[in-house]
């Protein structure tokens, strides 16, 4: 029997893209800024950056709740233009496999270099 | 059956106006700004194992083309964010009388406009 106390993966997927529509606007105004103000950008001045708990701590946060966002969006965005089919189900399979490689490798370079 | 059903071309069809102009320019800079992320995360990773890779990535960057390509970027981001909270207002339950939609769409292109110049005045009088 189907759950019916609980929304399915579509109400889930809207309030997460919601949610992480919140939480972005300040991080990613944060690390825009961060950038933008920066006057050493070097590759020195910036492991030196990142290695900092804090920056460190916001940009793990900023590259994976960015990546859910991209991966909701990009999601809507495949089903409205590629047929439905195994052209689509191939698209959104690697879409997904890419954008949680990229969450992972950018936490994994973040923490490196932190924790190094 | 499925494959039978109408996708959504639109483009190419309508002429459109404002607010239909900023709900696709939402939907392309969200597309655009994806590669900003790949960047991002491949900048880090660079930094991590290759922090020659990254000198020179950011040296391409510094150069005209770099810049002109982060103008654009960065512009890209501000009016995804801009329209983005717009969405937001509109998903609360407020704003939709017409002349508040279209007031809103003129607040979301000034802001965006108005954020670009301030980031790169500050980016280009460090």
């Amino acid at each position: 029997m189907k759950d019916k106390t609980r929304g399915d993966a579509g109400t889930r997927d809207w309030l997460a893209q919601r949610l992480t529509s919140i939480v972005l606007p300040p991080l990613g105004l944060w690390f825009v800024f961060a950038l933008a103000t920066a006057a050493d950008l070097s590759a020195q001045a910036m492991l030196a950056w990142v290695a900092n708990p804090l920056h460190a701590s916001l940009l793990a946060a900023l590259i994976l709740i960015t990546c859910w966002h991209m991966l909701l969006g990009l999601h809507v965005v495949v089903e409205d233009y590629v047929q439905a089919g195994a052209l689509r189900t191939v698209t959104l399979l690697l879409l997904n496999i890419v954008t949680v490689a990229l969450a992972v490798a950018g936490v994994w370079a973040v923490l490196e270099i932190a924790l190094r | 059956m499925d494959s039978e059903r109408p996708l959504s071309p639109h483009l190419q069809v309508y002429r459109l106006p404002l607010t239909a102009v900023l709900s696709i320019l939402h939907r392309m800079t969200g597309v655009a700004l994806s590669f900003g992320v790949v960047l991002l995360v491949l900048m880090c990773v660079a930094l991590a194992v290759n922090p020659d890779a990254y000198t020179a990535t950011a040296s391409f960057l510094d150069g005209w083309a770099g810049q002109a390509l982060l103008v654009v970027w960065t512009a890209a981001f501000y009016l995804h964010l801009c329209n983005g909270v717009r969405h937001l207002v509109w998903d609360a339950g407020f704003g939709f009388e017409l002349r508040v939609v279209d007031a809103s769409a003129l607040v979301t292109i000034v802001a965006t406009a108005l954020l670009t110049a301030v980031t790169w005045a500050l980016v280009w009088t460090r």
